[in-house]
Formats: structure tokens, sequence, C-alpha cells
């Protein structure tokens, strides 16, 4: 192959011109000034140091510069000799010389929206499951009663119904990993919230809403199922994931925890995913079967909720913190006429009727 | 676009597009983004490489050598030496006070000294390297006095200090064989300093294009090559109605944009800068010869952008 090109050796400023031929690897320069020296490169010798599309390129022979300006269609073609020779940063470079600039920026765009979807959507849950897998029962347990505690300043708490709902909590026996405390406060929200580690706190209004004992023991179940499946820690470290990212990065991991406590009243406000949302749901109506008590209660405490949420903007809160999935009551079983009285009735009718008094 | 047909007096030309330029902003960002900020070197390469790569002297593009490797040193050096500065508060408070005072004069000389120095050693046009034979030591005596005027004055002598950093950067500067020269005075630029400063505000800035116009028309007049025998110097030809259409427009393409329109605006600006410079015709750019010259490393280019100092000319 032959080309016409200028050429400057790197010596002077003053253009060459050129005939450039490249056989079997070896590029051969001919200046058309006859008393100007030849040149012989062997293609290895070439390293490239700057290409400018279709016009020039800037090459490096054993320390030498050597700049060279051809047609467009020449620039080219002698860039795609060297260009297996380019550095990663140069590669990148390159491509986007070449790629034309509103194609750049739509990629760019593009790949940056991307990123932010995949950060919301993949990496911020995964950082939230990471460090929720790190810790362990009893750390859970003290960071969120500790959460808890500092959450509980801003409401005023019913010291009796609190009694009360533990003692109605104890008395349903579920299986659970976690010393759980039960509270109630006096809000005009209507709300259930899970705090991890065990502490389940439920505002006064929302307690209205059950029509009987077993649907408030749907409630709790459903609460429980948050803390035991760790999707209160879960989804505090999700939603906190930029920090907690930071404070790991710097390491600071003693961070980590007063991050947690200090964002502790915000969990009044999380939103469970719809996901996990039914996951707790199944959970909540397996812990119902497994004490005798009809898991149908929990789409019925559901159903209800819906239906009063409509008349009542206060249970919007709830049903913010715990999104109802479409088919959120159609998955869950009905509430059937013939299931068997559970062996605690007596006890948790008492003391449903204290708490409603 | 690079022909090397036209004859007479050699003329810059400057190709930058903004759609390009944003492009590799984007892309210098999310690279930057997912690395922690560690690719920044390697941005910065990236656009100093395409806005010398758009920059032709007759009809001949500038190339810039910088590496984003040589950078990242100098980065971590930069980083390293004002960590030091930092550590030594927790040693002892007294030794702490000294080294930070004496930081504040020496560190802001090494940047700027060390970035014209880098910028001029790794740009090449036509395969010849810009030289520059300063010596930091030498820049740092005539430096410190300098600061501590200027600092006694309240900033009224930083004009003219101004003046002499950038003539000694200048002299110490060679394109081939030419040397680059100044010949500004402390008290020119003061004038155009001061009636800017009185004008900026009553004008609500509309006044600013003018002063940016006069603050180059200022290094550019005064600016000369010499190549030994003959002294020659550079001319600008930007006239206020220039300045003002072209900056007053930028302006507001930036503001109506929020700030989107930023890479146009930059564009359209060096563009204007570059065109408006007459070269000397008394040389022969073809003759220019490749000169032997220092090659050190990036840190003060480095510590300019840490320290966000720098003189811009
Ligand atoms: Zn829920």
């Amino acid at each position: 192959m032959t080309f016409e090109i200028t050429f400057f050796d790197g010596v002077t400023a003053h253009p060459r011109q050129a005939l450039l031929t490249i056989i079997n690897r070896v590029w051969t320069l001919i200046p058309k000034q006859p008393e100007e020296p030849h040149h012989t490169w062997s293609d290895e010798r070439i390293k490239l140091e700057h290409y400018r599309p279709g016009a020039s390129l800037v090459l490096r022979v054993e320390g030498e510069l050597v700049r060279i300006q051809a047609s467009a269609e020449v620039a080219d073609l002698l860039y795609q000799r060297v260009k297996h020779r380019e550095t990663l940063f140069q590669k990148c470079y390159s491509w986007m010389n070449n790629v034309g600039s509103v194609r750049l920026v739509a990629i760019g765009l593009v790949v940056m929206v991307g990123l932010i979807l995949s950060y919301a959507l993949w990496v911020s849950p995964m950082i939230g499951r990471l460090a929720a897998n790190l810790m362990t029962i009893e750390q859970e347990a003290s960071i969120g009663h500790k959460m808890a505690d500092r959450a509980l300043e801003e409401w005023e708490i019913d010291h009796d119904k609190s009694a009360i709902l533990q003692a109605f909590f104890d008395n349903l026996g579920f299986d659970t990993d976690y010393p759980v405390r039960c509270f109630v406060v006096d809000e005009t929200a209507a709300n259930a919230l899970a705090f991890p580690g065990g502490t389940i706190v439920v505002f006064d209004s929302i307690l209205s809403v059950t029509e009987d004992w077993q649907q408030l023991a749907a409630l709790l179940a459903h609460e429980l199922a948050h803390i035991n499946e760790r999707h209160s820690l879960e989804t505090v470290c999700r939603n906190l994931s930029t920090y907690l990212l930071i404070s790991v990065l710097s390491g600071d991991v003693g961070g980590v925890s007063g991050i947690l406590i200090e964002n502790a009243t915000k969990l009044e406000r999380l939103a469970y995913s719809r996901s996990l949302e039914s996951e707790a749901d199944q959970f909540g109506a397996r812990y119902l079967k497994a004490q005798g008590i009809d898991p149908g209660n929990m789409r019925l405490l559901f159903d209800n909720l819906e239906r009063h949420s409509i008349a009542s903007s206060r249970l919007l809160q709830y049903l913010s913190t715990h999104p109802l999935g479409e088919a959120r009551s159609s998955v869950l079983p009905e509430r059937s006429l013939s299931w068997p009285e559970p062996s605690m009735t007596s006890g948790a009718k008492a003391l449903f009727r204290q708490l409603h008094r | 676009m690079e022909h090397l047909e036209q004859q007479g007096s050699p003329e810059f030309n400057f190709y930058g597009k903004g759609s390009k330029f944003f492009g590799i902003a984007i892309v210098n960002f999310l690279l930057t983004y997912i690395t922690l900020g560690l690719y920044y070197p390697w941005a910065k390469c990236a656009i100093r490489k395409y806005l010398w790569g758009e920059t032709e002297f007759d009809d001949s593009a500038f190339t810039f050598h910088g590496t984003g490797k040589e950078m990242f040193r100098g980065f971590i050096i930069a980083y390293g030496i004002l960590l030091l500065c930092i550590a030594c508060f927790f040693i002892n408070p007294i030794v702490a006070i000294g080294v930070f005072l004496i930081a504040i004069l020496i560190l802001p000389a090494l940047a700027i000294f060390g970035a014209w120095r880098y910028r001029v050693t790794r740009t090449s046009w036509r395969g010849i390297y810009f030289t520059f034979d300063g010596d930091f030591r030498e820049f740092l005596n005539m430096y410190v006095p300098q600061m501590l005027l200027t600092i006694v004055t309240f900033g009224i002598y930083g004009a003219w200090m101004r003046v002499k950093l950038q003539r000694y950067l200048f002299e110490h500067t060679q394109f081939g064989q030419l040397r680059l020269g100044f010949t500004g005075q402390g008290s020119d630029l003061f004038v155009i300093n001061l009636v800017g400063f009185f004008l900026m505000y009553p004008t609500l800035f509309l006044y600013v294009p003018i002063f940016m116009k006069k603050r180059f028309n200022f290094t550019i007049d005064h600016t000369y090559l010499d190549d030994g025998e003959t002294k020659a110097y550079l001319d600008s030809i930007l006239d206020n109605g220039t300045a003002f259409k072209v900056l007053f427009t930028n302006g507001l393409l930036v503001l109506f944009t929020a700030g989107l329109g930023f890479p146009w605006a930059l564009m359209r600006t060096m563009r204007m800068y570059f065109e408006h410079v007459i070269m000397p015709e008394e040389f022969d750019y073809n003759a220019l010869e490749q000169q032997p010259g220092y090659r050190g490393g990036a840190v003060g280019d480095e510590m300019a952008d840490i320290l966000d100092v720098g003189l811009d000319f």
C-alpha cells in the first residue's frame, strides 16, 4: 500500500511531502524532495501518541515524535494499522473522538440513568441485605432497641395499654428468636411499626380498626414477620445505604450503628417493598396457623384496613409503610367458618376487651 | 481541516464542538464516579487532549502529551504533601503553625509554577515541543517577597505580582527556538482591574465582557517572541463589540439552560480568543527546531487543581 502524506520528522516543524509505503509491516517513507533522507520503520517500533479522526496521527518511533497529516481516508487507514497498540485510556479516548457527538451524549446519558436506576434497584438493596446479614441477632437487637427508644421519645407512650398489648402478644405464643417488646402510642395517625431486633409499636388509632382479637393477632403476626425476616433492618439499611457505604469505606464501622440510631424516626415514613410486604403476609399467616388461629384473619384485616382507609385518611399512613399489593388479599386464604376455636381464645378475648376500653 | 495549503500570516483556529465536549465530560463524570474519583486525572487528560487537538496553528493541531498515569502520580504526591502538612498539627501545634505558614507561601507557588511547566512541556506542534527552563528555587525567591508585599498592601500589589510571575514563566518558555517574553506593566493591569471593579456593579455585570477582553488583550499585546535576533509582538484584534456579543450571549446561554449550555459557551469563548490572535509575521514557523528541555512530573499541576489556584493566561 502506498499513501501520499505530509509528515514532520520531530526535528523541525518543516512539513515534508512524502510517499508512505507499507509492505510486510515495514513502513518506508520516501520524501518528494530528492535530497531528504528516507525513513524505514518496522511496525513494532511505532507507538500511537494521538489520533485526530480524519486528520492527523502523532506517532512515537523509538522515542522520536513523528507527526503525519493526511487525507481523512489515509489517516483513518493508518490509524487502523496502529490502533491495536493503544492503551486502555487511548482506546476509550479514541472511541469518544470517533463516535458522533450526539451519539456520545446519548450513550452517556443512557448509561448515567442506567447507573442511577441500577443503584436504586440493585446496589442499594444489596447493600441493605449485606449490612443486615453481617449483623448478629444480638447486635441487631441492641441497635434496634436503641433505635426504637430514640423513636419512642417522639411519641406519647400509653403505658397501660402497652402492658396489655405485651400480655396479649405473649399470650399468642408466636415463635421468635427476638426479645419482642410491644408499645401502644397515642397518635392520631394510624400506623404500626416493626423496629429491627424486636420492637413493635402500634398507634392507638389502628386498634379501633381491628374488629376482633384475631385481627389484632394478624396485625401483630404481620409485624413480627417483618422483624423475624429482618425486613425492617434491611429496609432501613437500604434506605441509608449511601451513608452506610461511605462510613464502611471510610473504615468507620462504628459509625454504622450511629447512623441507624440517628435516623430512627425515619422508620415511620419508610415503606417496605411490595415483595417484602407479601412475604410478611405469608409468614404472618403461617405464624397464625402454627398457633391454631385461622390465617384467613390476615386477609380480613387487610380488607378491613383498605375499607377504612377510604373513609379515613388517617389510615393512609399504615398503608404507606405497608403498601398493599394489588393481589394482596386474593393471595391470602379466606377466613374459614369451620375453623376450630384456638386454645388462647378466652385470655386473648379478655385482653382485647381491655385494650378497647 | 489540516491542509497546509494557505499562504500568508499563520493564524490560530479552534474547532472544538460543544456537543463533543459535553459528551466527553459526561463520560468523564461517569467514569470518575464509578471509580470513586480515581479516574479524575485521566478525565482531565481526555479534556486536554481534546482541547489541544482542536486548536490549530497554521492548519496544524497542537498535541497534549500528558498522561493520566503521570497526572495520577502527581495527584497522589500533591495529596501526600497536603496530608503531611495536616499531620503536623497532631504532632506539635507550634511546629504546625510554622509548617502552615511556610505551606501557604510555598504550595501556591509550586502550584502556579508546576501547572505552567507541566502544560507547556506536554504540548507539541508539528512534532516540536514547547520547553521550559525555569528554576523553582529562583521562582520561589521572587514569589515569596511579592506575596508578602501583596498581603501587606491588602491585595493592591497583586496586579504587579501577577505581571512579575507571568514575565518569569513566559521568559523561561520556548516554542522551538523562539523564546517567549512579556512586557506588561503592573500599573496597566492595576488600572484595568480598578476600572473593572468600579464598573462591575453599576453596569449590572454588563461590563464583564469588556473587562475580560481588556485582560486578554493586555496579556496578548505584551507577549513577544524572540529568536535571538528579532523581537516581535503578538497582537490581539479582539474588539469590544465581538467580546460583548460572544460573552454576553454565552452568559445567557448558560443562564437559560441552567448550566447545561456551559460546554457550548466554553467552546465559543475559546474560539473567540484563539481566532483573534495574530502571530508575528517575522518568523518562519516551519523552521522551528526541537529543543532539549525539561520533562518532569505533574505534582504542581495537581496541586494547582487541589488548591484551585493558577494563572489562567
Ligand atoms: Zn408490613
